[in-house]
């Protein structure tokens, strides 16, 4: 379960996040939906324990800055920052000692069969392009085995294969129990994923849905019903 | 810890790996070879023409380093901005499981390695050339290097990692390393107004009981006082303090709370060095500095023509919407060059010199020779790809990419000159001349940027290319010399100027029309 309660953040004078509350409950994928600058990507690096804010982030009951809690959150960020001198093999074998995760030869062929990485895997990260550091971070933050997995707009730069793919391991991970988040704009891309739906708009949560909440409705008719027509 | 060691031991191997593989990897070895051997021997004659090789020489030395090291050292710290994160460390590192301390240590310690080579350095030019005792020297290393770093790493976590500070404390604390340095410069200065006005006031300074007395910076002088001069008893109750404090500083960060709180900050200087590291790599160096943005004005332009005459107009707009237009430090520079060659020429008489014309193009050379081109608004037109699909002439799109810098080196020629010339009684001629040969060197290291670019592309690096220009513009300088001497003895100073511009402006003609390449496809800089 990943819990954020009355988070709030500010740069300076200016509020980015306003007592911001959400769960996400076990086995359950939410969206964070918003226009530019309504404070997701802030609430993201909140809960990645990368921005000091006021509040709390709880990821498996434990606060996000716990070693314990971290061990059990896996994370892609919107913009994948390889290590230059380090191949695609040994990103996940870093991955793999820093978690502590038992992963078998098989089990990480795998993951790089699936993300069509099997051949770059002697690549070093500064001859990847951005599609395939993507795919690369991707498959570190699989790796650790996540009860909590965090993905901000993790479909940019995915060639439709990728796209597909990806889809399809998120909702494994949702039928294994594992809790996502997931920020992006690409409404379309989310429509089959989304259990929870949250909107933010000025730094605050204006609207929130559950997928039985919305019935039938379309994903993009609850966005624009909530922000009044603004285009995530 | 595994996976911090697993990530620097593979990070080091592939970049060794890496390197070897490059053929210019071996020519970078041999002129570091050179160049360091250069500097240590550079060093020795240094030492041994002034007497300087006894042990007391080397502990000013190290005296000095830890004054330049020490007070920065804090105040970078204090203010989070002393470790180099970089962005794959905020992806990989921040996230994951790791003690924040531990990442701390683990950039202290990648950020010292140059520190080790350092002791190294020194320890052998202690037992070379000052004359002390192998079993000394190698007790420095080991002792030094551990103490040293005890309480580097000390003051990383307390200061770096230290979520407790708040941010008067901090102030606080930057004000009091400023107040000790203050303390040092007033007590220096007092002592080379009451003692000795001269250089030789520095022993006076680096051996006064006062200095080991100051906290931290005179503890870890008496450190090494003791270790190279041995003991006395200042030296070895201020060594006392010294490992104490290291030791101290060990235990609470040991015992002090860190959760990253830090991580946002390093996230930010990762963030901005990275801008920085691209736009250096692009050879922007005016006006770059960390954590601020360039701020832009309104402006507007009237577009009078087309095709590649776009490009130009479209840079007068950008510089317009600059503060100080198409003026930087380099008119700055211009202008101090052109008095201190004034004010140069009025002290030795150099009016009367029968050389006077030659004095102003010679160090017009020599400085457009020696300074490494700033990149400015032409070489950005190379990533847009505008640039190629506009429908003119390269020829054309390289010369309106380039007009702008022609006319920031007449404004800078003008500056150089002008106070010169009136000192040196240039007549206008003369003076006109010598303001357009500086526009045709100009122009000529700028089309040979253009030109290395074409060719090398990313295959040399910058230093490459800078060998490139450099040799090209030697080639050009010395066949523009020889003009020039060939026209002023045949006819006269005039003829010879007018000769070298002639010969520089076919020549530059020359690489720009090479150089054009560049602009014709987007491939070549690739």
């Amino acid at each position: 379960m990943l819990e954020i309660q009355d988070l709030t953040k500010r740069y300076g004078k200016n509020l980015a996040v306003d007592h911001v509350s959400f769960t996400v409950p076990n086995g359950k994928v939410g969206i964070l939906l918003g226009p530019n600058g309504a404070g997701k990507s802030t609430i993201i690096k909140s809960i990645a324990g990368l921005l000091r804010f006021e509040g709390g982030v709880g990821i498996q009951g434990i606060s996000n800055r716990e070693l314990e809690a971290k061990k059990q959150f896996g994370y892609v960020p919107e913009i994948p920052a390889m290590f230059d001198a380090l191949t695609v093999r040994e990103h996940l074998e870093y991955i793999h000692r820093a978690y502590g995760v038992s992963v078998s030869e098989q089990e990480i062929m795998d993951l790089l069969t699936r993300f069509e990485l099997e051949d770059k895997q002697d690549k070093l990260g500064n001859e990847l392009s951005k599609g395939m550091m993507q795919k690369v971070s991707i498959c570190c933050a699989l790796l650790i085995r996540p009860q909590v997995l965090m993905l901000d707009e993790p479909m940019v730069g995915l060639d439709p294969r990728a796209i597909k793919e990806l889809k399809q391991v998120i909702l494994e991970q949702r039928e294994q129990g594992v809790t996502i988040l997931i920020s992006t704009h690409m409404l379309e891309m989310v429509k089959e994923l989304w259990d929870v739906m949250f909107v933010m708009e000025k730094g605050k949560i204006i609207g929130q849905y559950t997928k039985e909440e919305a019935k039938d409705q379309d994903i993009e008719d609850l966005f624009f019903d909530i922000t009044g027509g603004d285009e995530g | 810890m595994k996976s911090l060691i697993y990530l620097w031991k593979r990070t080091m191997v592939n970049r060794i790996r890496k390197a070897l593989s490059k053929p210019v990897t071996y020519i970078y070895i041999i002129l570091g070879i050179a160049y360091v051997a250069m500097i240590l021997t550079g060093i020795g004659s240094l030492v041994m023409a002034n007497n300087w090789n006894t042990p007391i020489y080397l502990v000013y030395a190290l005296s000095a380093l830890v004054f330049l090291s020490i007070p920065s050292s804090l105040l970078q710290y204090a203010k989070r901005k002393g470790l180099l994160f970089r962005q794959s460390e905020v992806h990989f590192l921040f996230s994951a499981p790791i003690s924040p301390k531990l990442i701390l240590l683990y950039e202290q310690m990648k950020s010292n390695m140059m520190n080790l080579v350092l002791t190294l350095v020194v320890t052998v030019l202690g037992c070379t050339l000052f004359g002390i005792p192998v079993w000394k020297m190698l007790l420095y290393f080991v002792l030094a290097y551990v103490v040293e770093n005890v309480l580097e790493a000390g003051l990383v976590v307390v200061l770096y990692g230290n979520e407790r500070l708040k941010e008067r404390t901090v102030r606080l604390l930057c004000r009091a390393v400023w107040l000790v340095v203050a303390v040092l410069v007033l007590f220096a200065a007092y002592m080379f107004f009451t003692q000795e006005a001269s250089w030789n006031v520095l022993p006076l300074v680096l051996d006064h009981p006062f200095l080991q007395c100051i906290p931290i910076i005179g503890w870890n002088i008496a450190f090494i006082r003791l270790l190279i001069l041995g003991p006395t008893v200042l030296n070895v109750v201020c060594t006392l303090l010294y490992v104490v404090f290291a030791l101290l500083l060990l235990v609470i960060s040991i015992r002090m709370r860190c959760a990253g709180d830090y991580y946002e900050d390093a996230m930010k200087f990762a963030d901005d060095y990275q801008e920085i590291m691209q736009k250096k790599k692009k050879g922007e160096t005016s006006g770059v500095s960390i954590g601020k943005k360039k701020k832009y004005g309104k402006a507007q332009v009237e577009y009078k023509g087309s095709g590649a005459k776009a490009i130009f107009y479209r840079q007068l707009l950008e510089y317009k919407k600059n503060k100080t237009f198409i003026f930087g430090i380099f008119t700055l520079i211009s202008l101090a060059l052109g008095v201190g060659i004034a004010i140069f020429a009025y002290l030795n008489h150099l009016s009367a010199s029968p050389y006077r014309f030659f004095i102003v193009p010679g160090v017009m050379a020599y400085m457009v020779f020696i300074f490494t081109s700033y990149a400015t608004k032409w070489s950005k037109e190379l990533e847009n790809p505008y640039t190629y699909l506009i429908p003119d002439s390269t020829i054309r799109k390289v010369w309106y990419a380039t007009l702008i810098e022609h006319m920031r080196s007449l404004v800078d020629g003008c500056l150089i000159t002008i106070p010169a010339a009136v000192v040196l009684r240039l007549t206008p001629v003369q003076a006109v001349l010598t303001v357009l040969i500086y526009v045709c060197l100009q122009a000529t290291k700028l089309y040979f940027n253009v030109l290395s670019e074409a060719l090398l592309g990313n295959i040399l690096g910058n230093f490459g290319k800078q060998m490139m220009r450099l040799l090209g513009e030697g080639i050009v300088i010395m066949i523009a010399v020889l003009a020039c001497v060939a026209g002023t003895l045949l006819v006269n100073v005039e003829f010879g100027f007018f000769a070298l511009i002639l010969s520089s402006v076919i020549l530059t003609g020359l690489v720009a029309w090479g150089g054009s390449i560049a602009f014709s496809k987007m491939e070549s800089l690739q």
